[in-house]
């Protein structure tokens, strides 16, 4: 009861903080809404006009090309759903109306599929040619719309490779370079190409070896910068509420509370809920208002469990800690600003958002506490197993208890 | 709940057999080099008032903390109705009310808040807990201000504040450390009456101050600090009696050549007599009789007296007799 009673009424102090609260809820939010503002919607594509594409099909089917037909398939890929927000296509019959189009500036591309495009995809015909005709003054659209194409016929082109491999590897063995076996590659290809293509990422999940991940978007990289910001700042609120020791002891009623029938480990104990409560409530509203907000999708419910505990008794012991330390409340300001700051740096929660920097720098971080949280929120984030999550959420549990410890006894040692 | 003085009667099976709601035995303390309190023993019997006087630095506020269990005697013990504060300093604390000599309370939380709050500290909850809060702020005069953070309180609101997170448990003995420093009149009068209160409901205090005036007013007996030990203690009555109970007469005269001894010397009602350099100092058993007769002898030799100073026996007296100077030097 007593524990529950210190740490109700220092819960209560800490939000009746002004600044306090600023710093816990509005800064991290509005360095990440900075963020967001800055880059977020200029970069995203959702303030970027569609590029207007016209497209003629004019490609054949071939009669041993089964189920395989190029050009429908490139424009069904650029009529998707998954790019609408980027393409905006009409299609057309006349390659020349097409054309004329582009030049009336009523279209950025035209895109004119050859007769030729299956038959050279399943090698029943030489080389086929997309036609791009772009409006020269034009940059961005015509250069989207070629990116999505080559990959697009990049795929097609694998066709044709597998082809030619079959053709060689039977000349190779002595065996006359049968045409229809080499077809049959192709078209096998081809089809299995078509049936997957729609769905690259189907079976691949990329992340990068720290676990960051490895998506494109403003969505993630806002969500690093996000995490990073709030591991920042719930460590120094973790800091600041550990403070509430030192304070009570220059305001004298951590004597007082000593002229009581209360033990000193109990003193101390409801102190370290209090500041885990307070962080707790912390991260809960951060989390919450990064969903809401900026579309953080912050993984399981299991991970970001873990991801919380693991930031939530991190910041507590290390400010428990480094209160210890401390002489004063006057000293405790500057002690915050430059450890946080250079730990907070070397943990790497300031460059969240940087993909281009050396690797040997996520070894760097490792060396500090922040360093070992922001890998757990890195794993939750990229939707990471268990398997992967459970070593850095325990080293980050087992530095939570050695600093607390070691602030403990500190403590103890100074006012109990 | 009992009152105190109900619970006060119960006390000899709680202590053991022990009458004393204090007792203090060979206590010595040290920091470092320095010997904070030297070897002090006292008996508070219970029901009593009992004030701890002595200057800035005697050793009072150390003995208070090795008292309420902030710090641990280097030699010695005390006993709180019994329990050993070495052993069972855990009841101990059960036992006291500690009002600290600085404010401590929570400034941004309310006057109720920090009192629900020193009372869970000391066990008490629920509907128990809300009775006993109503009652003190009553007591103290804070019902209307109650939901006031204590920020925004007077120094003298404050104060009260103060001792009332002390007395939430009902404490049967309460340990004051100077607790009208630096409060306006008023306020001060507020607290000495309250203290009065509790001690008349059978509560025993002990009470340190540096105001002789207050231990005067307030004490059944006391006792005088300097250097870290006690160098009288006793009734008032007793402790005055150290100086004779004789008034202290001061007189400066105008012609420097004239010898005091001399001049007054063999007076009925004067007692000892020291004069020098024109200044004269003499102890009378009634100062009210011998000053005319004073002026009379002066005038008579053609000596002008140009200023006198008359004090009657009190504490400050006994402790320029004892120690050489001031109380408040």
């Amino acid at each position: 009861m007593k524990v529950i009673a210190i740490a109700l009424k220092d819960v209560r102090r800490n939000l009746r903080s002004g600044m306090l609260l600023v710093m816990m809820f509005a800064v991290p939010l509005l360095v990440t809404a900075l963020m967001y503002a800055a880059f977020g919607r200029s970069g995203a594509g959702d303030d970027l006009a569609a590029v207007r594409v016209q497209v003629v099909n004019l490609d054949a089917r071939v009669p041993f090309a089964g189920d395989v037909e190029a050009g429908a398939q490139l424009v069904e890929h650029l009529s998707s759903p998954e790019l609408a927000d980027l393409l905006t296509v009409e299609e057309r019959v006349d390659p020349e109306a097409a054309r004329q189009a582009v030049d009336r500036g009523e279209a950025a591309v035209a895109v004119i599929v050859p007769r030729n495009l299956t038959a050279s995809a399943v090698g029943t015909a030489q080389r086929a040619t997309v036609e791009l005709y772009s409006d020269p003054a034009l940059t961005v659209g015509p250069s989207i719309v070629r990116e999505i194409v080559t990959g697009f016929l990049d795929g097609f082109n694998g066709s044709r490779i597998a082809a030619d491999v079959v053709t060689r590897q039977l000349r190779e063995s002595g065996r006359a370079a049968a045409t229809g076996e080499a077809r049959t590659a192709a078209t096998m290809y081809a089809e299995w190409f078509e049936a997957h293509h729609d769905r690259p990422d189907a079976s691949l999940s990329v992340r990068t070896p720290d676990g960051s991940v490895a998506e494109g978007g403003m969505v993630g990289m806002l969500s690093l910068v996000l995490t990073g910001m709030m591991i920042f700042f719930v460590f120094f609120t973790g800091a600041n509420t550990a403070t509430s020791i030192v304070r009570e002891h220059e305001e004298g009623t951590l004597a007082r509370l000593h002229t009581t029938p209360t033990e000193p480990s109990t003193v101390l104990t409801g102190k370290f809920c209090a500041i885990a409560a307070t962080l707790l409530v912390q991260v809960l509203v951060l989390v919450t208002a990064g969903a809401l907000i900026f579309d953080v999708d912050w993984g399981g419910g299991l991970a970001l469990a873990l991801a919380t505990l693991a930031l939530v008794t991190t910041a507590t012991g290390f400010g428990l800690w480094l209160m210890s330390l401390v002489g004063s409340s006057r000293q405790s300001g500057p002690v915050i600003g430059v450890v946080l700051t250079v730990t907070g740096m070397a943990g790497g929660l300031m460059t969240t958002g940087f993909t281009n920097l050396p690797s040997a720098f996520d070894h760097v971080t490792l060396f500090t506490p922040q360093g070992w949280v922001l890998r757990t929120w890195k794993l939750g984030l990229a939707h990471a197993s268990m398997e992967e999550l459970l070593p850095p959420f325990l080293a980050c549990l087992a530095i939570a208890a050695a600093l607390f410890a070691l602030g403990a006894r500190a403590m103890r040692r100074r006012f109990a | 709940m009992p009152t105190a003085l109900e619970r006060a009667d119960q006390t000899t099976t709680d202590a053991g057999g022990d009458q004393a709601a204090v007792s203090i035995r060979g206590v010595s303390m040290s920091f470092g080099d320095l010997q904070a309190v030297k070897d002090v023993s006292l008996t508070i019997g219970q029901g009593e008032v009992f004030s701890l006087l002595g200057p800035n630095g005697a050793g009072k506020s150390t003995l208070i903390n090795i008292l309420t269990g902030l710090l641990r005697p280097t030699e010695g013990d005390a006993r709180v109705l019994g329990h050993s504060i070495r052993t069972d300093p855990t009841h101990v604390k059960r036992l006291l009310g500690v009002v600290p000599q600085d404010i401590a309370l929570y400034p941004d939380l309310s006057a109720r808040e920090n009192l629900r709050f020193w009372g869970r500290m000391f066990g008490l909850r629920g509907a128990d807990l809300d009775q006993r809060v109503e009652e003190i702020l009553l007591v103290v005069g804070l019902t209307d201000r109650q939901r006031d953070r204590v920020g925004t309180f007077s120094g003298g609101m404050k104060r009260r504040l103060n001792i009332a997170a002390a007395l939430l448990h009902d404490p049967r003995v309460v340990v004051m450390d100077e607790p009208t420093v630096g409060i306006d009149p008023q306020s001060r009068r507020a607290i000495l009456d309250h203290v009065k209160s509790m001690n008349q409901q059978g509560t025993t205090v002990v009470y340190t101050t540096h105001y002789m005036e207050e231990a005067q007013e307030l004490s059944d007996r006391l006792a005088i600090m300097d250097h870290g030990t006690v160098i009288a203690e006793g009734t008032h009555a007793e402790l005055v009696r150290i100086v004779g109970e004789k008034d202290r007469i001061a007189l400066k005269l105008d012609d420097g050549e004239s010898d005091g001894a001399e001049l007054f010397g063999g007076l009925n009602g004067v007692g000892s007599i020291h004069a020098e350099d024109g200044h004269v100092v003499l102890l009378a058993d009634d100062s009210d009789q011998l000053l005319p007769v004073l002026f009379e002898r002066a005038a008579g030799r053609g000596v002008r007296i140009s200023s006198m100073d008359v004090q009657e026996p009190n504490l400050e007296s006994v402790f320029l007799h004892l120690t050489g100077r001031a109380l408040r030097e």
